[in-house]
């Protein structure tokens, strides 16, 4: 089976068509986990869109093997033209420093919130730059180091990660709407089609191993229970294991991304239907070697939306 | 007196050819008849042969008959015809008219012969002494003035000959030049012109100058032989290499002579015997001459006697018994040879030539027919830029023999190569392309326009891919014109070829800068291509089957019409089932380009000019293998007509187009989407006027209409479907723009020479255009080039500075776009300075120096405007400022016979380009200069082409650049909502990549057969592997980082069959 992912991490560049072969070096996939890369693989908000007065708050999902890590949490209010790799960074270049979070405001937009492994905001005060809703950054820095902030202020201020820091972030979604979003819920994963149960699964090396995952179809809060017209919702689901190799297992006409055998879905409903169809394809895992294994698994909407999954197995 | 001579000046002067006649000797009917078959070879030959030796048979007491028809045939060889016509109405008539008397006396008054001399009756005694004082010199030419090709004929690469007849007088003037047969008006001009102005020295009879009469063919070919002094010299030296060659068939026609005149004596003496004089034939002529000179004004000279009196002529004599008629084609092709020199010699034995019978040249389609009495002969085909052809023939009695010739050009053939008439470049720098040499240059595939990529200031594009990056300034700032209208793209995706066919090219014309007041609205360079017109003497075309694609050409005269032309050409890629039937450890890979192209021409000639008709378009798209997706796709097609008409040194041209251009490109999913799509309607109108030997204009034209469309569409996230619905509620921004823009310019410019070697090019350019609702604007450009011709022909400095304004990109102009709505012009003036010199007839070495500064460009913005009272940002902003500085190298030795001695080669050419630059850019007035990022320090080519004979060429290209510059990123910020890393960036463009360097080979073998020919080829890119680095690739998070390589040895080979 040809390896498309390939071709769709060149799509980007578009020319660069002809060229795979001439790649160096082979990379691995993000989904690889490895325990010289760490990575974090999910930030998730409590509830992903809030209200002027609402809390939210924050937890992570990391993977940095047999390590002890330390948090910082930020806070930053983008102006239009900044994103995450650079809220934080002008700040501190217009402000001079940082400094923690007292009373927040769209004004005083950047400040420490907390060094906790969580997080959590309130706001109260009117949408910025006028919109009914606005996007603000919740900044994650993690490090293998025990002060999170000492070890990584420099890397916080100039948006510059490195091996100690590992800088990550959310938008969290701000606005005056009623019916703010919530979060999708996975309901569980399966083993050839069954839910799995047990915290720590057995399963045979030797055996094909199908991975599948079932979402609590009720989390979809766009999707309401009787639709007027047909209504759909996009989910993805990412698989992140530290075993063996996974690839998909059937295709059915979904696309799927290069390098993080995440799945896509499109959730809908049409009007009288009795059931939301939300169904994710499965994929195929093969272990390769027996030990503990660990397998995560992120779902993300993409109103902000998110949930995660940790599951361990025993390969013999 | 009237003494006529036949000389071809293109040859040496008065050459082996020269035939004459000189028709004083009016009572020697015999040898006029024999003066009139040296004027004219073929039929009248025949005929006035006839009539001496009726003459001969008839009683010379009838001289007066005789003496009449000979005066007449004195006035002019035209005249011949009619004095065959004449001929049995005079023959009743024995005594000549009294105004044929009256006239007499008259001639005698030009001519040196007195009166007594006139009653002197026939002394065979004082014959010989008669004929030895008749002691005739023919003119000879002591000034030479050649002819200025005319300037359309050379444009549209036309060829002719002048058939003309001029009158020499005593002094060596020439006076009263006449066209015989016309190769059409501005030829035979020229041609007129440049007759007037020869140099004689006189005709003499026994040493006194008499006028003379001299037919003339003067032929205009596309060579240095008549346009060029290089292609002379080249002419001589094949001569001299061709000596060899000669000296064989000269020895066969000695010996063919030698044989002639103990065959001649021979038959003297028979006629001595029969007529019972003791003196040979010449004493004969001597004594008619005597009596003819007696009553006569004239003198005929008949330079081949010999010929004429031998068993040869008189088998010409004979009447005629079959016929000899076909078409002269150049071998391996459909091309007919007009004014070839058919020459028919007598066979004797097997191989031996005996005497020389006829002459004729092939009509302009290449027929010919000749009349010959039946018997074995030798037939010699010289035509020009060909190898003579050598064929013998057996005619029986009445016979109708047809047949085709297949002459075989000279691998130097100086015709190949297109000869540009010096025209006045109003470019300080701009480089020409000859196509016939450029389309085998290594690495080019047999694509002329893709060799643009060699041209000095020209970047290195990643991956070649086509970008033209021309002096350090972005793609998109150098506009591309097809006839003088601009086409969206030059090449196919990739850059793998061009969208046009080569072949139907005339000429592409590239300036890195300074260019002219005809071209706006671009602050790079221009390129300009022109279409040449398709062949109309015969049905040509080829297919061409390679590894990527194939192309079909057909070209040739319109059905059922007398004149007009017309062209069709094809081309379909099939990478995509190359590479996806390749192995996959061999090549993996998942996307394939797919392209077509096309082009149809018609070409008919209208009120004194050509009207043309062109439909051409192109589609390239991008499929993915697996999903059977495209990702990319775009496509364009333009019809233009164009009407041109040159007259003098004058020119007009008028052309409409209308094209339609569409782009899709999808990333990603659809998580971004770009599309737009526009249609055109341009008019465009060039007229050049010469107002004096100092002073030309040119003024001009050119609009445009634009139907616009423009759509992009942003997704937060991926989806599983393509959603074209512009309020898709998963597309963050989806935004789509209609609108319509409209352009009009007008430009003034004079070509001015205050003296001889100076040359002063003011132009003035100005633009307007009203687009995007915000976009109203007039744009006034002033341009200047100096030329100075230091040294003749050798050594010219030229400088140039101008103003140049280019509009934003359109889709800037819209905030949907996220752009700005109050861009304006952006503006550079450029500096050009430089030489170019001469080194030999083939050789050039052309060095400029460049400065080109560059302010109002469109930059990105980090500031912020308030729009409905929202706050929104600027996105761009006219901050940006530039500045280019550098120098270009070109060394070129165009196509010649001098080339390295060894290995057999026989013909050459090459180039050296270097260009040392920087380009620099700035957001603001207040930041400090950056690298641009199509900054390239160090740009060489150096290709070299050789050819052999029997069809083998071969050529190398050796390309050096210095690596892009590039902004490294250094880390990865992981956003958990779109489960991506956004990269960071380190300091802008502050690495670069590793030089560039490659070898390319190519090699090409062609077989010629008579109406066809094949060539096969192998183009090799990257011979020695390697391993280029294009790009700079990280993983995921940015931790990582590796390089892209280019691609590494790359074969390409092909078959092509032309006809």
């Amino acid at each position: 089976m040809k390896n498309s992912k390939k071709a769709y991490k060149l799509i980007p560049f578009l020319f660069l068509f002809i060229t795979i072969a001439c790649v160096e070096e082979d990379f691995p996939a993000s989904a690889e986990l490895n325990p010289e890369e760490p990575q974090v693989l999910a930030i998730k908000a409590l509830p992903p869109e809030i209200s002027p007065g609402e809390t939210a708050s924050f937890e992570s999902l990391v993977w940095w093997p047999e390590t002890d890590i330390s948090h910082v949490w930020l806070l930053c209010v983008p102006l239009p033209y900044e994103d995450l790799n650079n809220c934080i960074k002008n700040y501190v270049e217009r402000e001079g420093e940082l400094t923690d979070c007292q009373n927040i405001t769209s004004e005083d937009n950047a400040c420490i919130l907390t060094q906790d492994a969580t997080a959590s905001i309130q706001l109260d005060y009117p949408i910025p730059f006028g919109g009914e809703s606005y996007q603000i950054i919740v900044e994650m820095v993690v490090s293998d180091q025990e002060d999170a902030w000492n070890t990584c202020q420099e890397a916080i201020e100039q948006a510059i990660p490195n091996e100690n820091c590992l800088i990550s972030g959310k938008k969290l979604i701000y606005s005056n709407t009623e019916d703010n979003n919530l979060n999708p819920v996975i309901s569980h994963l399966t083993l050839d089609g069954s839910p799995i149960t047990e915290a720590t699964q057995i399963v045979n090396s030797s055996n094909d191993i199908i991975l599948g995952v079932k979402i609590d179809t009720d989390s979809i809060d766009e999707i309401p229970e009787n639709p007027e017209e047909k209504i759909k919702h996009y989910l993805e689901f990412s698989w992140y294991y530290n075993c063996g190799k996974m690839e998909r297992y059937d295709d059915t006409g979904e696309i799927t991304d290069f390098g993080t055998n995440n799945r896509e879905i499109i959730c809908q409903k049409q009007p009288g239907d009795s059931e939301t169809e939300c169904n994710f394809p499965q994929n195929y895992w093969k272990p390769e070697e027996a030990g503990n294994c660990v397998i995560y698994g992120v779902l993300r909407d993409n109103n902000g939306g998110l949930d995660y999954i940790v599951q361990s197995f025993l390969v013999e | 007196m009237i003494l006529s001579n036949k000389y071809n000046p293109e040859s040496v002067f008065f050459h082996s050819k020269l035939s004459l006649w000189i028709s004083g000797l009016l009572f020697l009917a015999g040898l006029l008849a024999i003066s009139f078959s040296m004027i004219k070879p073929a039929n009248s030959q025949q005929t006035s042969k006839q009539n001496k030796i009726e003459n001969n048979k008839t009683n010379k007491s009838d001289k007066k008959k005789e003496d009449k028809k000979v005066d007449k045939d004195k006035v002019s060889p035209k005249n011949k015809q009619e004095n065959k016509k004449q001929q049995p109405d005079k023959n009743k008539n024995s005594k000549p008219s009294s105004e044929d008397k009256k006239d007499k006396p008259d001639k005698s008054k030009n001519s040196k012969p007195s009166s007594e001399d006139k009653k002197q009756q026939p002394d065979k005694s004082k014959k010989k002494k008669k004929k030895d004082n008749n002691k005739i010199t023919y003119p000879k030419l002591v000034k030479f003035i050649k002819a200025e090709y005319p300037e359309k004929a050379l444009q549209e690469s036309r060829e002719g000959v002048v058939f003309l007849h001029m009158t020499i007088t005593k002094e060596g003037k020439v006076t009263d030049v006449k066209v015989v047969k016309s190769a059409g008006k501005e030829f035979d001009e020229a041609a007129v012109k440049a007759v007037k102005q020869f140099v004689f020295k006189p005709a003499t009879v026994n040493g006194n100058p008499v006028p003379a009469k001299v037919p003339l063919r003067y032929p205009f070919k596309l060579s240095g032989k008549t346009t060029s002094s290089d292609s002379q010299e080249k002419q001589k030296k094949e001569e001299k290499k061709k000596d060899k060659e000669k000296k064989a068939v000269k020895l066969i026609e000695k010996k063919a002579e030698k044989k002639k005149q103990i065959d001649k004596k021979q038959q003297q003496e028979r006629d001595d015997k029969k007529t019972g004089k003791g003196k040979p034939d010449e004493s004969d002529q001597s004594y008619e001459d005597k009596n003819q000179q007696g009553d006569s004004t004239s003198t005929a000279i008949k330079d081949r006697a010999t010929e004429d009196s031998s068993p040869t002529a008189k088998i010409q004599n004979k009447k005629v018994q079959a016929t000899v008629e076909g078409v002269i084609f150049q071998k391996g092709s459909s091309s007919k040879i007009g004014d070839a020199n058919i020459l028919v010699y007598q066979k004797i034995g097997k191989d031996s030539f005996g005497s020389l019978i006829k002459t004729e040249f092939s009509k302009s389609n290449g027929s010919f027919q000749i009349k010959l009495p039946a018997g074995d002969y030798w037939l010699l085909i010289k035509a020009p830029g060909c190898y003579d052809y050598k064929t013998s023939e057996s005619l029986a009695l009445g016979e109708n023999l047809k047949v085709q010739y297949f002459v075989e050009r000279k691998i130097d053939d100086p015709y190949a190569t297109v000869i540009r008439g010096k025209a006045v470049r109003k470019e300080v720098t701009r480089y020409s392309i000859a196509l016939p040499e450029i389309i085998s240059i290594p690495g080019t595939q047999g694509d002329a326009l893709r060799s643009i990529q060699n041209m000095p200031g020209v970047a290195r594009s990643t991956f070649n891919l086509g970008f033209l990056i021309v002096r350090g300034a972005a793609p998109e700032d150098t506009r591309v014109f097809f006839e003088g209208h601009e086409i969206p793209q030059l090449y196919h995706f990739l850059g793998l070829t061009s969208v046009f066919n080569s072949d139907l090219l005339k000429k592409i014309d590239f300036m890195p800068g300074n260019f002219s007041a005809r071209y706006g609205r671009a602050m790079g360079g221009i390129i300009d291509v022109f279409s040449r017109k398709p062949k109309s003497d015969a049905l040509h075309g080829y297919l061409d089957i390679d590894l990527w694609d194939t192309s079909l050409l057909v070209e040739g005269p319109l059905p059922k019409l007398d004149k007009g032309s017309f062209a069709i050409s094809l081309r379909r890629s099939y990478i995509d089932s190359v590479l996806a039937a390749a192995p996959e450890s061999l090549v993996e890979i998942q996307v394939f380009p797919v392209y077509y192209d096309y082009q149809f021409m018609v070409n008919y000639p209208i009120l004194k000019g050509d009207l043309r008709f062109i439909f051409f378009g192109s589609d390239d798209r991008i499929n993915f293998e697996e999903t059977n997706e495209q990702p990319y796709s775009s496509n364009f097609q333009k019809a233009i007509l164009l009407w041109q008409r040159k007259w003098g040194k004058n020119n007009l041209k008028a052309s409409v187009a209308v094209d339609s251009n569409k782009l899709q490109l999808k990333v990603s999913d659809n998580r971004f989407r770009f599309g737009y799509e526009f249609n055109n309607a341009a008019w465009r109108l060039d007229y050049t006027r010469k107002l004096s030997d100092k002073l030309k204009l040119s003024w001009g034209l050119d609009g445009t209409v634009t139907d616009f469309n423009f759509n992009i569409a942003f997704r937060n996230t991926v989806g599983g479907e393509d959603n074209e619905d512009p309020d898709d509620p998963f597309a963050n921004i989806s935004e789509t723009v209609n609108d319509i823009f409209f352009h009009q310019a007008v430009y003034l410019e004079a070509i001015w020479n205050p003296i001889k070697k100076l040359t002063v090019i003011p132009g003035l350019r100005a633009d307007f255009l009203d687009k995007a609702d915000s976009f109203q604007d007039y744009a006034l450009d002033p341009r200047l080039t100096v030329k100075y011709e230091l040294m003749k022909d050798k050594l010219e400095l030229k400088t140039g500075i101008g103003m140049y304004h280019q509009d934003p990109d359109t889709r800037f102009l819209y905030r949907k776009g996220f752009g700005n709505p109050n861009l304006t012009w952006q503006d550079a003036l450029h500096t050009t300075a430089g030489f170019k010199w001469q080194i030999d007839q083939s050789t050039t070495l052309e060095i400029a120096g460049f400065y080109k500064y560059l302010w109002d460009l469109v930059a990105n913005s980090e500031n912020t405007v308030m729009v409905d009272g929202k706050e929104v940002p600027l996105y761009k902003e006219n901050t940006g400022i530039g500045r280019i500085y550098g120098a270009e190298v070109l060394l070129k030795k165009k196509s010649s016979l001098n080339c390295p001695k060894f290995f057999g080669i026989k013909k050459c050419f090459g180039w050296l380009s270097y260009t040392i630059m920087r380009s620099e850019r700035k957001e603001t007035a207040d930041d400090p200069y950056q690298l641009f990022s199509f900054d390239q320090t160090h740009i060489m080519t150096a290709l070299f082409s050789v050819k052999w004979s029997g069809g083998w060429q071969a050529g190398f290209r050796f390309r050096l650049a210095s690596g892009n510059p590039y902004t490294p990123t250094i880390g990865g910020i992981y956003d958990a909502d779109t489960n991506n890393y956004i990269g960071v960036k380190g300091d802008t463009l502050s690495k670069r990549l590793p030089m560039f360097h490659q070898l390319d080979f190519r090699v090409d073998k062609k077989f010629t057969f008579n109406r066809w020919s094949l060539t096969l080829y192998l183009d090799l890119q990257n011979l020695y592997n390697n391993q280029v680095t294009e790009f700079m690739v990280y993983n995921y998070n940015y931790t990582k980082s590796t390089t892209l390589n280019g691609l590494p040895i790359f074969p390409s080979f092909g078959i092509k069959g032309a006809f």
